[in-house]
């Protein structure tokens, strides 16, 4: 029921995705605004689907939060990228997080809902993930990679525009995005690093080490670093906002890495 | 901005001494992106217990180069280590100076002093971050130098005291015994597993002190001392007779152990080398090794030998370590094989971890501080402009 729920999610929105894309192109405000309502009822959507596989868990006799294997991982991803997507819009009305946020969300969700490699089924936990910490590691972590997603896009907005004042109205200049990916990072730092943090003292008293140089774990110590050092070179003067931007998609390369990438290097962490 | 500007400004001063290169944003720049790389390096590079198959296919000059670099223990090279002391002392660094600047605060009004840059509000979360990872760090050093890693196999029924230190596998003495008195491996429907359980009694001076359950994730402290479990494998217990003259004992036995024939020398100790469920298609048998004049030699116990020498009536002649009157005056039989259970338990003392938690904890308080502190300031001021770089000068 919730994984039939949830791949409607994909459709809504790609349906946001070109809405949001004819009302750029075509200038038209309310196309864009539609989009908008529709993605924020894709998000609807989505978090009624996760709240229901939680409760669905429940009656299948091993209750537990739906972030634990591969599948929930994709659709609690796709989740977080949405909200911080949805909160920046109705905030800042930034224009331009539209045509590459949303469908990367889709993507996602139609990827961990059609894709026959991912198992949707909810399955019940092993033993090495039956902790308290496992839903604010995964929380932290994800909403963290959710940020990070969103400052990349700024970050190629910097480098895509020309110019120093914005192409057209509605679109940020140079500036404002610069501005909008030190807080987006600011935001997914501060998240990440607690996922870190829970991670460590987990992973303690799992194992009894707080830290074993696990592919994953160094992973997410460079995708760390690769953000610190972001934070950090905006202050070694002159404007380093060029900079700041190719280390924004420099990040996601690496967080994309933390994510998917260590499956293929042996490990502790790997979904599969 | 104002290092555009040559002159007598706080960076001017900064970049001049070595204190202050030590703590310029630039340095922590550096520092990071040669972590970073160093450690894609790690990941890539196998590992440790994994290299050990790279480095017996590597020529002598590879290998040399590969343990001048440390390549196979990156993590703890020198090449590592040392950028990462660099890294702290940067932290120190940077929070003095930041101390000093706050302390010496010029009044409003004079523009020179750094302090007046940053807003008041800025400054906890930036002891508290900054800080908060150096005593991080000071609790893993304090594990690292003062703790203990170790781990221990205890096969079901079996009491042991020492466990076995990661780094050098020596043998560490607990003060106090453990005994494994069960292992139950609990699976879902699926085939899933659900549950690793140990349980364990803890024995003070011989007497039993302590009972407890030790689960995945659930870790049991006893004399300062944690367990967790860690691990566990299936071996085999070996059932064997032993006959000499018209008297018969029984023995239970496990693979790696050495046992003691009564009634014979002390030094007649015989090693267990290994216990097989099919030997050569043979059947269930024991591999012993018993001391002889010419160093040790092989002694096979088989279950169905009875067969066997039906089918091979001069198997004893053929084959003479399948006597199993080898070692006379003693006769073995290998009555029968069970399946058990070995846990393994990580065993650790770990004095830094309070200091740790507690520099998480203050980096954290820091780190939601300025989130809080960020999302008010957004508020005040709709559109970004240039000249708020200036009051955020001072914030990395």
């Amino acid at each position: 029921m919730n994984t039939t729920l949830l791949g409607l999610v994909p459709f809504l929105y790609l349906g946001a995705f070109f809405l949001d894309m004819t009302g750029t192109i075509a200038r038209k405000d309310p196309l864009s605004r539609t989009a908008l309502i529709v993605a924020a009822g894709g998000f609807s959507l989505h978090t009624a689907g996760l709240a229901l596989r939680w409760m669905e868990s429940y009656r299948l006799g091993f209750g537990h939060a739906p972030l634990s294997n591969f599948y929930e991982s994709l659709v609690f991803f796709s989740w977080a990228i949405l909200l911080i997507y949805l909160v920046l819009e109705f905030r800042e009305k930034t224009g331009i997080l539209g045509p590459f946020a949303l469908p990367v969300a889709g993507l996602l969700m139609a990827y961990a809902s059609y894709s026959p490699d991912v198992e949707t089924r909810i399955q019940p936990l092993i033993p090495a993930l039956q902790s308290n910490w496992l839903v604010t590691h995964v929380i932290t972590c994800f909403l963290g990679y959710g940020a990070f997603v969103i400052s990349s896009i700024f970050g190629l907005g910097y480098l895509l525009i020309r110019g120093k004042n914005p192409p057209r109205r509605g679109i940020p200049g140079k500036e404002e995005l610069q501005e909008y990916l030190y807080r987006s990072v600011a935001v997914g730092y501060v998240l990440f690093t607690l996922g870190i943090v829970t991670g460590s003292v987990w992973a303690h008293s799992a194992w009894g080490s707080w830290w074993s140089w696990d592919p994953k774990e160094t992973w997410a110590l460079i995708t760390w670093m690769i953000y610190t050092a972001l934070l950090h070179y905006r202050f070694t003067g002159k404007d380093r906002s060029k900079g700041m931007a190719v280390l924004a998609l420099l990040g996601l390369f690496s967080v994309l890495f933390t994510y998917l990438g260590v499956n293929y290097l042996p490990g502790l962490h790997s979904y599969m | 901005m104002s290092d555009r500007s040559p002159g007598p400004t706080e960076k001017g001063k900064r970049t001049r001494t070595l204190p202050g290169r030590l703590s310029s944003p630039e340095f922590v720049v550096k520092l990071l992106s040669f972590l970073a790389v160093a450690s894609i390096i790690g990941t890539v590079f196998p590992q440790g217990e994994r290299a050990r198959d790279l480095i017996s296919r590597m020529d002598p000059a590879a290998l040399s180069f590969i343990e001048l670099l440390q390549l196979t223990d990156i993590f703890h090279s020198f090449w590592f280590v040392a950028p990462g002391i660099l890294l702290a002392l940067n932290l120190v660094f940077c929070l003095y100076r930041r101390w000093s600047s706050v302390k010496t605060a010029p009044l409003p009004g004079q523009e020179t002093g750094e302090a007046l840059k940053i807003p008041t509000a800025h400054r906890i979360p930036f002891f508290a971050i900054h800080g908060g990872i150096l005593i991080l760090l000071a609790g893993a050093l304090l594990s690292r130098f003062l703790g203990i890693e170790a781990f221990m196999e205890i096969p079901v029924g079996e009491k042991m005291e020492k466990a076995f230190l990661h780094e050098s596998g020596k043998p560490l003495d607990l003060g106090f015994q453990v005994r494994c008195d069960g292992f139950h491996l609990e699976r879902y429907a699926s085939g899933m597993p659900k549950e690793f359980r140990s349980e364990l009694t803890f024995f003070r001076d011989s007497a039993p002190v302590r009972k407890v359950n030790l689960l995945v994730n659930h870790p049991v402290s006893f004399d300062g001392i944690t367990f967790y479990q860690s691990d566990f494998r299936k071996i085999l217990k070996a059932r064997l007779t032993i006959q000499k003259g018209d008297r018969t004992e029984e023995r239970e036995l496990l693979e790696g152990r050495e046992f003691e024939l009564s009634g014979s020398p002390a030094d007649l100790k015989i090693h267990v080398v290994s216990i097989m469920e099919n030997f050569m298609t043979l059947g269930p048998a024991a591999k012993l090794a018993v001391p002889s004049p010419e160093g040790y030699r092989n002694l096979f116990v088989f279950r169905n030998i009875d067969r066997l020498l039906e089918m091979t009536p001069d198997l004893y002649e053929r084959y003479p370590p399948f006597d199993p009157g080898g070692l006379p005056p003693y006769r073995f039989r290998l009555a029968g094989l069970e399946e058990t259970y070995v846990t393994g338990l990580m065993v650790n003392r770990d004095p830094g971890a309070p200091v740790a938690a507690g520099g998480a904890s203050v980096l954290m308080a820091g780190a939601l501080l300025t989130y809080l502190g960020g999302k008010g300031r957004n508020r005040s001021r709709r559109k970004p402009a240039g000249g708020d770089h200036e009051s955020r000068e001072g914030n990395g």
